[in-house]
């Protein structure tokens, strides 16, 4: 298990994906921060007669500093953009080895499948981490503090409460992570991989709030589905029974689909 | 006579409702090199599959290094190197990462493996290259390398020299050899040319559409593909008896069915027919057969043989 594990991350590290897909992420938000530095200086509404205002919900004021960017950054993330992360890496970083053959390399040579699946799960895991929960905040805030300065700490939150959220975030990403997986090893074409997992992201995310008002398992469903809890980041700090439910849900989620994504490989023929 | 390396009991796979390997009885003793020849889809690169574990048997058994069970047939790969349908390598990685990601994968803290890998396939110069950049020859030798690493019991090659030029073929066919007789390494080999797998094979199996119609040692091939005479008569006892009074160091087998295969004395076909008749036998099948292994091929699979009267 421990070689495997040493090989994932010699493998991935020296594949492109991360550092393309991290590079991407960080130039986007210094061009959002760009683009609304450009608006506060009314700079936009002067092109083609545009108009464009932009305002900060949770302060109420024009643009934010460095660091209530960052805050937001971990309090406030999109479901789409943490399932961009775990879609691009794991089909460029897992489906990629069924399309080139290399997987053939492991199964040939005695490693369970078992230990494969766990190995790849946990570096796939800890680098979509590394994204989410270390580089768009980090990148958030240096680009915002480039644009804005660093600003002032939002009152009312609290280190832990940025550390819990930190924490909850994580946990939430390894769940995408584990849905992504699934996904991933059903097919051996990147383009399938990335049609199934956002499918199913748009079946599993918009499908119940559809049928919410009309059948009730659906709503409970939806209730205790991870694309619409991790929202609840946001209402931070929490009391400790939510906060529980709120690890639960995302560790429950990860362990059914690792389950079936286990299923799904002991079974997979290779080709 | 060695050990089993790899025996298969009625190994069977299905798809569906399509059988592609229909109770295959195959052995291979340590040591040997074994050639596999069939059609494409004659079910090689499926029972190749079956053996690495890459897919699972519909029904039937198979033994590694004499072991069986699931646990021990996973740790008896780990003395197999196998190159199964195509190289399987990262386009993004020099040759020597790619190698150096089996050699972390086995465990292997020798890092001397990956250049002596190399060595051994002619891609010394190459280490360093992107296998972006390689040709499919050089692709197909990093493919063999990828399996000589941590110098294998067990060599699983499916059509190794696709795509290599023959002084490519030359080298691998040479390597084979002098891994066999050297270290002893047993490999299995499935190729589509047939002359290829005739002058390295110490054993040949023919599988036609699942099926594996014949298991036979190269010198039972030799023979088989040698030039002969078949005769048939009314007793082949006899025809045995007066075969050897007449002629000196006559070289002749008599066959299950009563037709003698005479290997000797083929130039003299009209003197033989005359002492034959002779001595009162009844010729009933007089026929001068030079078979070259594809004949022989197409002969078992349906193509039908080519013989000389």
């Amino acid at each position: 298990m421990l070689n495997l594990l040493r090989t994932e991350i010699y493998k991935f590290f020296r594949a492109k994906t991360f550092w393309a897909l991290s590079g991407i992420i960080t130039v986007l938000i210094f061009l959002a921060m760009f683009l609304f530095n450009l608006g506060e200086k009314g700079l936009l509404d002067e092109m083609d007669g545009l108009e464009i205002t932009i305002e900060y919900e949770s302060s109420g004021e024009m643009l934010p500093g460095g660091v209530e960017i960052f805050v937001e950054s971990l309090t406030s993330p999109h479901v789409l953009i943490m399932m961009l992360i775990a879609a691009v890496i794991g089909t460029f970083y897992l489906t990629k080895e069924f399309s080139l053959g290399t997987i053939k390399n492991q199964i040939s040579l005695g490693h369970s499948r078992i230990s494969i699946y766990l190995a790849k799960w946990i570096v796939f895991s800890v680098s979509s981490v590394i994204v989410a929960v270390f580089i768009i905040p980090a990148a958030s805030f240096v680009s915002a503090s480039l644009f804005f300065g660093v600003g002032e700490w939002p009152e009312g939150t609290g280190i832990q409460t940025i550390l819990s959220a930190a924490i909850i975030l994580m946990i939430y990403m390894i769940a995408f992570v584990s849905v992504s997986m699934l996904f991933n090893l059903l097919t051996s074409s990147t383009g399938k991989a990335l049609l199934y997992i956002f499918g199913f992201y748009f079946i599993a995310s918009k499908g119940p709030a559809l049928l919410a008002g009309r059948i009730k398992w659906v709503e409970t469903l939806q209730n205790y589905s991870v694309f619409h809890r991790i929202y609840d980041l946001g209402k931070l700090p929490l009391n400790g029974a939510q906060t529980m439910e709120m690890i639960l849900i995302p560790v429950v989620t990860a362990v059914l689909f690792i389950a079936a994504g286990l299923t799904v490989f002991q079974r997979k023929d290779i080709k | 006579m060695g050990k089993y390396v790899l025996r298969t009991v009625d190994l069977t796979k299905q798809y569906g409702k399509k059988t592609v390997l229909n109770r295959v009885n195959m052995e291979i003793r340590q040591g040997e090199i074994y050639g596999f020849i069939g059609l494409n889809g004659a079910g090689k690169s499926t029972l190749m599959r079956l053996a690495t574990g890459l897919t699972k048997p519909t029904s039937g058994a198979i033994e590694l290094f004499g072991l069986n069970q699931k646990k021990e047939l996973a740790q008896a790969r780990t003395r197999l190197g196998t190159l199964i349908e195509s190289p399987a390598l990262f386009p993004y990685m020099t040759a020597k990462q790619n190698l150096e990601v089996i050699r972390i994968q086995r465990g292997n803290p020798d890092r001397t493996v990956i250049d002596k890998a190399l060595r051994q396939v002619g891609l010394s110069e190459a280490g360093k290259k992107k296998v972006k950049d390689f040709s499919l020859g050089m692709k197909q030798r990093l493919g063999i390398a990828v399996a000589l690493m941590n110098d294998p019991e067990f060599l699983i090659l499916d059509e190794p020299t696709n795509g290599l030029d023959p002084k490519g073929v030359i080298e691998i066919r040479t390597l084979l050899k002098k891994l066999n007789k050297e270290y002893g390494v047993t490999v299995l080999i499935s190729s589509h040319i047939l002359s290829e797998v005739h002058q390295l094979a110490t054993r040949v199996g023919i599988i036609h559409q699942g099926t594996l119609l014949e298991q036979i040692t190269e010198k039972e091939l030799n023979e088989k593909c040698s030039a002969r005479l078949v005769i048939k008569t009314n007793d082949a006892a006899k025809t045995a008896a007066v075969m050897e009074s007449e002629f000196e160091q006559v070289n002749f087998t008599v066959m299950p069915d009563g037709t003698i295969h005479l290997y000797s004395h083929l130039q003299e076909q009209q003197k033989i027919s005359k002492k034959l008749t002779e001595n009162g036998l009844i010729i009933e099948q007089f026929t001068l057969k030079n078979e070259t292994l594809e004949e022989y091929f197409s002969g078992l699979v349906g193509g039908g043989s080519v013989s000389h009267a």
